[in-house]
């Protein structure tokens, strides 16, 4: 059967989702489906959730300061960095300080990257590979989540 | 091997953050500290100074190389653990401020500054900073801190000096340490809340990067998020300024 698509409905359900801090929301009725994503702010767990902010989808408990892998590799040569952690992404060690690295920068193994704080605990991400930065996907001071893709570095083969 | 087996004790150094980072990054195994009797560029967080005078506090970085990822209730555990050595040294009662100042009376006795390094895929390292004013007199802080801060000495009104705290920080360290090892988070959160400057229901502002948050206080998450209730609905944070709100 064919569906006419209400676009103020959609708007609606983006909304509900900003406004329950929701990061996914899937329906499916009589032929017509749709799914809607959003990254989430850092302010959204609830006590009673177990949760962390990332994945309110995901079943395991997660732990917003896990030290999961942070370094993902494409085919391209570009390993990508990204969050161990939620927190806040700095890219220089104050506020008065150049930024550690720019695009374009060479980096060195354990060179640091960023720092990435929470609960005002600060956690340096150093690279654990020579080669040259290439991206930069978030802005200094800026929330960031999860596994959330912060630098890419294409490493010398 | 248990926090404070090994001190180094140094004279003078920039930071014991610092000092303990570059053994840690040597090799140093879990549970060195690094004292010194002055910092020449104690730090705070996101580069704030943090005024060491010589021989007046308590500037101490001890290397922890957690067995378990999930670190982010260390600052907490650290607070808990100074307040605990605090209270079993001189029966002063002093409270914690999320998630990582140590208050008396509104004013600012410490606090603790944790940093870590992730090297490739894992967590190399946690560096546990502690900053207490101990000894101090009024006239020994800037002027510009001065009704800011305390020191031991001011709320005890007599002599306190860094060997009277010593001996119990370090079974209390251990102690709430091995506590969060244990997985016992449960017990690090309920006797944050308990401790905390902020009372439980109290309206407070949080100040973040994005806006300014208006509610109650309603607790510690489990991973040591603030939580806030702001319209009927809570929201945790894991990065922000607390501002307590007067009421009128």
């Amino acid at each position: 059967m064919s569906v006419n698509i209400n676009y103020k409905e959609i708007i609606k359900l983006i909304d509900l989702l900003e406004e329950r801090n929701l990061s996914h929301f899937e329906l499916e009725v009589e032929g017509f489906k749709i799914k809607i994503s959003r990254s989430q702010p850092q302010a959204s767990l609830s006590k009673a959730s177990s949760v962390p902010p990332l994945s309110p989808e995901h079943e395991e408990k997660q732990n917003p300061l896990s030290s999961e892998p942070i370094f993902q590799e494409s085919k391209d040569n570009l390993r990508y960095i990204t969050s161990p952690m939620v927190g806040t992404f700095y890219r220089a060690p104050d506020p008065a300080s150049h930024p550690f690295v720019d695009i374009g920068d060479t980096v060195r193994k354990d060179q640091t990257l960023c720092i990435i704080e929470a609960m005002k605990l600060m956690n340096e991400i150093e690279s654990d590979i020579d080669g040259v930065l290439k991206e930069i996907y978030v802005e200094n001071g800026r929330p960031v989540e999860y596994g959330q893709k912060l630098f890419a570095i294409q490493f010398f083969s | 091997m248990k926090i404070g087996t090994r001190i180094r004790w140094v004279k003078s150094c920039p930071s014991t953050n610092d000092l303990a980072r570059e053994l840690a990054l040597a090799g140093e195994e879990e549970g060195t500290v690094v004292i010194a009797e002055e910092q020449t560029k104690g730090r705070g967080t996101r580069g704030r100074s943090w005024y060491s005078a010589k021989k007046k506090g308590l500037y101490a970085s001890a290397i922890l190389r957690p067995s378990k990822p999930a670190i982010s209730l260390l600052p907490l555990v650290a607070g808990l653990a100074v307040r605990e050595a605090i209270f079993e040294s001189l029966r002063i009662r002093i409270r914690l401020k999320w998630p990582n100042d140590l208050i008396w009376e509104e004013k600012k006795l410490g606090g603790i500054l944790c940093e870590t390094g992730f090297m490739g895929n894992h967590l190399g390292y946690v560096i546990l900073g502690i900053g207490l004013n101990i000894s101090h007199n009024l006239e020994d802080f800037p002027p510009e801190i001065r009704t800011q801060a305390t020191s031991l000495k001011l709320i005890k009104e007599e002599d306190v000096k860094v060997k009277d705290i010593l001996p119990r920080l370090w079974p209390a360290l251990n102690g709430w340490y091995e506590l969060f090892l244990r997985g016992e988070e449960e017990k690090v959160i309920r006797s944050f809340e308990e401790n905390s400057a902020l009372p439980l229901g109290k309206k407070i502002a949080v100040v973040t990067e994005k806006r300014v948050y208006e509610g109650i206080f309603k607790g510690i998450d489990s991973f040591g998020g603030l939580i806030l209730e702001e319209r009927g609905r809570e929201k945790c944070f894991f990065s922000a300024q607390i501002k307590t709100i007067k009421s009128k």
